[in-house]
């Protein structure tokens, strides 16, 4: 579970990061890049505290 | 600048942090929430007055994290869009911040390191050994206020993203006092929250902290390359157009006559800014309690991390977006990372200043209530850190602080760097010199006068220097570093002859 917890965290700041390449290199509009950081957002903080913690303890 | 949350077994961060985050050295040792009055009984397991043993030093790796994390505060958001509306050049601003940052990774390297890993004290234990218990209460003092400004001034970042949501007016570049009823009643929500959180429930906001440092650094980057687009797109031409990267880079970066009411930044101010920004820290000699863990003296290499990441990328970030503002309309002035944030990244922008603000603000306002209750110690905890956010929502209420935030922190490196001073010259040169190294202790005192006349002639000279126009107050602290280790020397010698006469 932790594992698939992590891969989701680790996927979700890609989320974060693609969009805004893609929108520098203009394959998507803005609107559509701010809605993929925050979905990225809530995912990377509903995922993350669930293995973060348990993995550093 | 620094923030720096989190709490001893969730992460190795912690264990070097918690000195840092309870300057008493009252660390606490739990995962488990635990009242404040719980976490002091752990604080004093944590090498409060002793060396800090083999078996408790870490790794290389720990310090990378919390250096990186701890240096991507709220407040890059503020610095960044100043040192544009302070007319730097390209050139300037990216060869500045790189020589500066290096500067400042080698102060901690070759200044703080060696010092902390030898004697592998903190700060606290260090500065009382050689001026006396009463002695460090001063400085508590000092550094208390430092931070309550410097909360101040996140909470105002904080209250710019509120004040997107709820469209209140919000304070220009040049404003002094509050512009708005609104204004004040968003920094009073902010701040009064950060200060309850603060008082009541700062671990959890530690943790939190800890979860958000990844995610808000690549929020920080993403400012940069939507704000990269959004500006070649507003400008209205390519990049090729442009003269390539380093045209565009001059575009964003134009140099010139800074905007009214600033200073005009050269290289120089730059380089001396990212040097010294920190300057409490490495110079001033507050990060022996940090790096005391550290194997090795080059573990202070690992600050680069902070540098590079937080004042580096963070602050050019934040800069291109101020750029863009300016671009699309040159009377928009505002230095206000929440619309600029939301412009560029909607509401995980948003999120993300409320976010960058909050968790920098908290462990702040904790630190200046630790700093201000060892002055009063009869006070609980919980009552002074409340009265310290108090403080600190005040002067969030003023934008002159935020908005003057490059003078605040040269200002903030100034007063605690003789400090810095009096301990590189009591550790390395004292015994060469014959003069007696950790005075107070080994004299039995609470108080001794030298390093305090040293401290107050030093800030007396800087600050006339550079109220004067003599030396820029950017500058000041590199002489003054010089004349505060001379004049130490020179009193010691005074007042040891004398006693031993």
């Amino acid at each position: 579970m932790k594992t698939v917890l992590s891969i989701i965290s680790y996927a979700s700041l890609a989320l974060l990061t693609v969009p805004a390449l893609l929108y520098l290199t203009g394959t998507i509009p803005l609107d559509s890049l701010k809605l993929l950081m925050l979905i990225a957002t809530i995912l990377w903080f509903v995922t993350t505290p669930l293995w973060m913690e348990k993995d550093v303890n | 600048m620094r923030s720096g949350p989190t709490s001893p077994k969730c992460s190795p961060i912690v264990k070097i942090l918690g000195p840092t985050l309870y300057p008493n050295n009252k660390t606490d040792n739990t995962v488990k929430e635990a009242p404040i009055e719980e976490l002091e009984h752990h604080a004093h397991n944590e090498f409060e007055r002793e060396p800090v043993p083999k078996k408790a030093r870490l790794g290389f790796k720990s310090f990378i994290g919390q250096y990186a994390g701890e240096h991507s505060a709220g407040t890059e958001l503020m610095i960044g869009p100043l040192f544009v509306a302070a007319g730097v050049g390209a050139f300037d601003v990216i060869f500045g911040l790189i020589v500066g940052n290096l500067l400042a990774v080698f102060s901690w390297m070759f200044l703080c390191a060696p010092i902390a890993v030898r004697a592998r004290l903190t700060l606290y234990y260090q500065l009382e050994k050689i001026c006396g218990k009463r002695m460090v209460v001063l400085y508590n003092l000092a550094n208390g206020i430092m931070f309550c400004f410097l909360a101040g001034s996140m909470i105002t970042v904080s209250a710019t993203a509120v004040g997107v949501w709820f469209n209140f007016p919000m304070p220009g570049l040049n404003d002094v006092v509050p512009n708005s009823i609104g204004w004040v009643l968003g920094v009073l929500g902010v701040g009064a929250v950060i200060s309850i959180v603060a008082a009541f429930g700062y671990k959890t906001v530690a943790r939190f902290a800890n979860i958000a440092a990844p995610w808000m650094v690549l929020v920080f980057l993403c400012f940069g390359i939507v704000g990269i687009r959004r500006f070649i797109d507003v400008s209205g031409s390519s990049l090729s157009e442009m003269g390539g990267v380093w045209g565009l880079a001059n575009e964003i970066w134009k140099g010139g006559e800074p905007l009214p009411g600033q200073i005009k930044f050269t290289f120089w101010h730059v380089m001396f800014f990212a040097w010294f920004c920190n300057m409490a820290m490495h110079i001033g000699m507050s990060d022996l309690s940090v790096l005391r863990y550290a194997k090795k003296s080059w573990y202070g290499v690992a600050s680069a991390a902070g540098m590079y990441v937080g004042h580096f990328m963070a602050w050019l970030a934040a800069s291109i977006l101020y750029a863009l503002q300016l671009q699309i309309d040159p009377a928009n002035t505002g230095v206000l990372p929440g619309p600029m944030a939301q412009a560029a990244a909607g509401t995980a922008g948003l999120i993300c200043v409320i976010v960058a603000g909050w968790t920098t603000a908290n462990p702040t306002i904790y630190r200046a209530g630790l700093a201000f209750q060892a002055i009063v110690p009869s006070v609980s905890r919980f009552k002074v850190t409340l009265a310290t956010g108090a403080i600190a929502t005040l002067a969030g209420m003023f934008p002159a602080i935020a908005m003057k935030l490059l003078g605040f922190v040269a200002i903030y490196g100034m007063i605690l760097m003789p400090m810095g001073a009096i301990i590189f010259v009591d550790f390395w040169l004292f015994d060469k010199i014959g003069l007696k190294k950790n005075y107070a202790e080994s004299r039995g005192i609470n108080f001794y006068w030298v390093p305090l006349v040293t401290w107050i002639t030093v800030c007396s000279a800087c600050s006339w220097l550079a109220l004067s126009g003599k030396i820029g107050i950017y500058f000041v602290s590199l002489p003054g570093w010089f004349a505060a280790a001379g004049l130490y020397i020179v009193l010691s010698k005074l007042a040891q002859k004398k006693v031993h006469a």
